[in-house]
């Protein structure tokens, strides 16, 4: 009489559970990085710099440092923690002639600080166009014309300059 | 006569108890381990980016990397990486590269890592602006809260 053969297989049934209770976890826990646009344009390199005098009313003069700090109209903020600059935007553009953002920053400053700051500047601008939509024409800014757009953007206009500095 | 053999059966084992010994080891191991204090060095790669914003790369486009921190210095333009040092060159050598092959740069990305000092950002910019390519994009990945 034949000798009857047990199977000593493993079951792999549950692999494809474990697998796929892994993949879902991994798909439900994984956050990607989110990427931001920040555009500029620069001023073409044969144009002269000038160094004019401007009313004191139109500039916002800002100094970064090397320790995550920033310097706005005397007052010292850290570069992560909330401060706004939406009084300041304000300010400045309340004029006929568009107002100038100066960045001194060190040599050692780190980019880090310097695109902070340049958020800060884009999200507050955001905020002060949103508000101006409201006092004008009492709607949404995304409600507006594109002429009604146009006007409130040539409103809040600035320049940035950057310039590096060898102590603040 | 022949007797007929019994067949033999393999006696299975009884694994019931099996998970119950694995739990009461695992618990086991797990309140009384304490892990190893190591003084280690921490180091702080460069962020990773997610371009999804940008569907395509349009080969209008120059992609620059920038790292510069106390580990190394690299510069990446386009295809090629080279140190920080020749920045000139790179720049120089893809961007005429890409006006023989009839592409004339409509902007710059730039992917800068946060601990790069201004000073080298700001030699690469002027860089840009002595070849007119003045539209420049800045890719973070930083929310100012608000």
């Amino acid at each position: 009489m034949k000798k009857r053969r047990i199977n000593h297989e493993t079951d792999s049934g549950v692999f494809a559970d474990v697998s796929f209770l892994l993949l879902i976890f991994f798909m439900v826990v994984t956050t990607f990085n989110k990427a931001y646009e920040l555009q500029m344009n620069l001023p073409p390199a044969s144009i002269n710099q000038k160094s004019g005098k401007i009313s004191k009313q139109r500039l916002l003069n800002i100094h970064l440092n090397d320790k995550s700090q920033i310097l706005i109209e005397g007052i010292i903020y850290n570069q992560d923690g909330p401060y706004s600059l939406v009084e300041e935007i304000q300010r400045i553009t309340a004029h006929t002639k568009p107002g100038l953002v100066k960045i001194n920053m060190l040599a050692s400053t780190p980019y880090k600080g310097y695109i902070h700051f340049l958020t800060r500047l884009k999200k507050d601008k955001e905020i002060v166009v949103k508000q101006m939509a409201k006092d004008l024409f009492a709607k949404d800014f995304s409600g507006l014309s594109h002429k009604q757009k146009q006007q409130i953007l040539s409103k809040v206009k600035y320049s940035i300059v950057e310039k590096e500095i060898l102590e603040l | 006569m022949k007797i007929p053999r019994k067949a033999k059966k393999q006696p299975k084992i009884n694994t019931t108890a099996l998970p119950d010994i694995i739990f009461m080891l695992l618990f086991f191991f797990m309140v009384t381990t304490t892990m190893q204090n190591q003084n280690m060095q921490t180091i702080e790669l460069p962020a990773a980016f997610n371009v999804d914003f940008k569907s395509k790369s349009n080969p209008n486009d120059l992609e620059i990397y920038l790292l510069d921190n106390s580990i190394q210095n690299m510069l990446k333009v386009n295809d090629e990486t080279g140190n920080l040092g020749n920045y000139k060159q790179l720049i120089n050598h893809q961007v005429s590269l890409m006006k023989q092959n009839g592409i004339f740069v409509n902007r710059a990305y730039m992917y800068i890592d946060e601990n790069t000092p201004m000073s080298t950002v700001n030699k690469v910019k002027e860089e840009l602006q002595e070849l007119n390519i003045l539209k420049i994009s800045y890719i973070h990945n930083y929310e100012s809260e608000s």
